[in-house]
């Protein structure tokens, strides 16, 4: 089944959602595909069960998604919720999979609002059952308004680590621990960037004084090295970034993450033009300030283009969503400027927020030195820390080879879940000019079966060519 | 205040009992099945890990497809299997 448009809008966060709605606003027949069950994204995300729906706890996330979530269903927007993306060809050809079954929808414009996804650094157990990301557990908080587990360890960096930490006393668990690589003085510097968004900074320092008054232990410069536990997490090993002084913390649930990275599987596959992110590690996708990447047609909003956050990701969506139907006629240039004009002043105010708290999560280059050799680094296929040093001591030189020598990147995930780990482990061994550390995209970008391509039919579906003369 | 669990699914054959709304990976959550499979290469125990549909972690047969639990909302009657976990580890 084909539908046609005149601007797809891949992703409905908040970066993607905006995007749908100036379009809209500007009179363009617009489509908004997402593979959640309803619009928000990540950090606006919809509560899902009875019990989230009712919690009237003050939350400015959950009221900003309540919001978009009532435009959109207003607007004249044809929203595809539960539809997975899997391809996406020039022109432009996107092709997307649902209970419902296969779906091609064309457009000549095409928005890419894809977020993030979280990086995780390796360690010794980290595939251990029990050991989840760290927006894992505000997936699961905002959706559900409940957490896993008993003793619960939150580790890991960046303005994320508190945010989990405060919501998880918010439902009256007690973590047994927090440990944040950040160091206090990494906190303050940070501080500086947000005191541009003062709400932004009074929203965190009040989730810090909850976790202080609550008593959580919390251990600044450290950092979980080992998860114990075969079939469930049993406990964690944490060391000291300094000292190298360890500790043991039972625990039965972990969650754990570094920072976020753009999930630009589908940028890549269209070729749009990146570049390397010095300050948050891996690449982002260039584009200029009307939100136009380098592929005619082709713009990027929100995180998937680079991570600033939910609140610069809604006004890049807008100016995206306006800068397409300007592009496609539907604006002229003066109505164009005179509606960007403020979206971009308050971006402009939002970015340094964006840049301090990537500060806090960036990824240090030789962050795997001390990563044991038998650590599991790709989690699909099983490569192993040694396993990757060997490929790199047998030549390869950049991540597609290691892909080859390894099958790194290779399993169902694509390597979103390995690239940036192996990137930094090749940069560490190969110093000088760096190489291109990025895997080839390549459709499926996520694991569909055929049968879902194919849908149902019965046998005299099955179209039978004339048989060939003899 | 807790959850009214109306729906069912089996798991292995099992019934669990969860909510409306909630994932099938969080179900299985909130009924401490964490373990939902074993790696294909190097047979180590998996459960699910991002909840957020990007690392295939929660990849398990659900009606007879393999599917991520994490994306895949609860209805009556689902059929979900840990093959491999289950069997192999006992």
């Amino acid at each position: 089944m084909t539908e046609s448009f005149d601007l797809l809008v891949i992703g409905a966060g908040p970066a993607g959602g905006e995007a749908a709605l100036s379009a809209a606003s500007a009179g363009l027949n617009v489509a908004l595909i997402d593979e959640g069950p309803a619009a928000g994204g990540q950090v606006w995300r919809a509560p899902r069960t009875a019990k989230a729906k009712r919690s009237r706890a003050q939350d400015p996330d959950r009221e900003r998604g309540d919001d978009l979530r009532a435009r959109l269903a207003a607007s004249s927007i044809k929203i595809f919720y539960a539809t997975q993306v899997w391809d996406a060809r020039p022109g432009f050809r996107v092709s997307c999979v649902s209970d419902a079954g296969a779906k091609e929808l064309n457009a000549p414009c095409l928005v890419l609002a894809t977020g993030a996804i979280e990086r995780v650094l390796p360690f010794e157990g980290w595939t251990t059952p029990g050991v989840f990301g760290l927006a894992a557990a505000t997936a699961v908080m905002k959706a559900e308004k409940a957490l896993f587990g008993q003793d619960i360890v939150i580790a890991g960096q960046g303005p994320l680590l508190i945010a989990v930490a405060a919501k998880a006393c918010e439902l009256g668990l007690r973590p047994r621990a927090i440990i944040d690589r950040a160091s206090r003085s990494d906190w303050l510097r940070a501080a500086v960037g947000f005191a541009g968004v003062p709400s932004m900074l009074i929203t965190g320092a009040r989730w810090m004084s909850q976790l202080a008054l609550a008593g959580i232990p919390y251990h600044r410069g450290s950092e979980v090295i080992r998860a114990n536990g075969d079939n469930a997490l049993q406990s964690i090993v944490m060391s000291n970034l300094d000292s190298g002084a360890t500790e043991e913390i039972e625990a039965d649930t972990l969650y754990v993450g570094n920072g976020l990275t753009p999930a630009d599987e589908l940028h890549r596959l269209l070729g749009a033009a990146q570049t390397a992110d010095g300050l948050r590690g891996g690449y982002r996708t260039i584009r200029d300030d009307r939100c136009r990447s380098s592929v005619p047609n082709l713009y990027v909003a929100g995180d998937g283009a680079g991570v600033y956050g939910a609140l610069p990701s809604a006004i890049q969506g807008q100016i995206a969503g306006l800068s397409a139907a300007r592009d496609h006629g539907a604006l002229t240039e003066a109505q164009f400027s005179a509606r960007v004009k403020e979206p971009r002043r308050k971006l402009r105010r939002l970015e340094k927020f964006g840049d301090a708290s990537c500060r806090l999560m960036q990824f240090p280059q030789d962050v795997t030195t001390h990563v044991s050799a038998e650590t599991i680094i790709c989690r699909c296929e099983d490569v192993t820390h040694a396993d990757i040093h060997a490929a790199i001591d047998d030549g390869a030189q950049d991540l597609n080879q290691l892909k080859h020598f390894t099958r790194l990147g290779m399993g169902p995930c694509q390597g979103r879940m390995c690239g940036l780990t192996a990137a930094a482990i090749l940069n560490h061994r190969n110093p000088g000019p760096k190489t291109d550390t990025r895997l080839t995209p390549r459709a499926p970008v996520r694991p569909i079966e055929m049968n879902q391509l194919i849908g149902d039919f019965d046998y005299d579906d099955i179209p039978v060519p004339k048989p060939a003369p003899l | 205040m807790s959850e009214r669990l109306e729906i069912r699914l089996t798991v292995n054959g099992a019934p669990l009992a969860c909510a409306v709304g909630q994932t099938v990976a969080s179900a299985l959550l909130a009924n401490s099945s964490y373990l939902l499979r074993l790696s294909p290469n190097g047979q180590t125990p998996r459960g699910a890990f991002c909840m957020m549909g990007a690392c295939q972690e929660c990849a398990i047969q659900i009606d007879g497809g393999i599917r991520r639990a994490c994306q895949t909302e609860v209805r009556d009657g689902m059929r979900v299997e840990l093959r491999g976990a289950a069997d192999d580890r006992g």
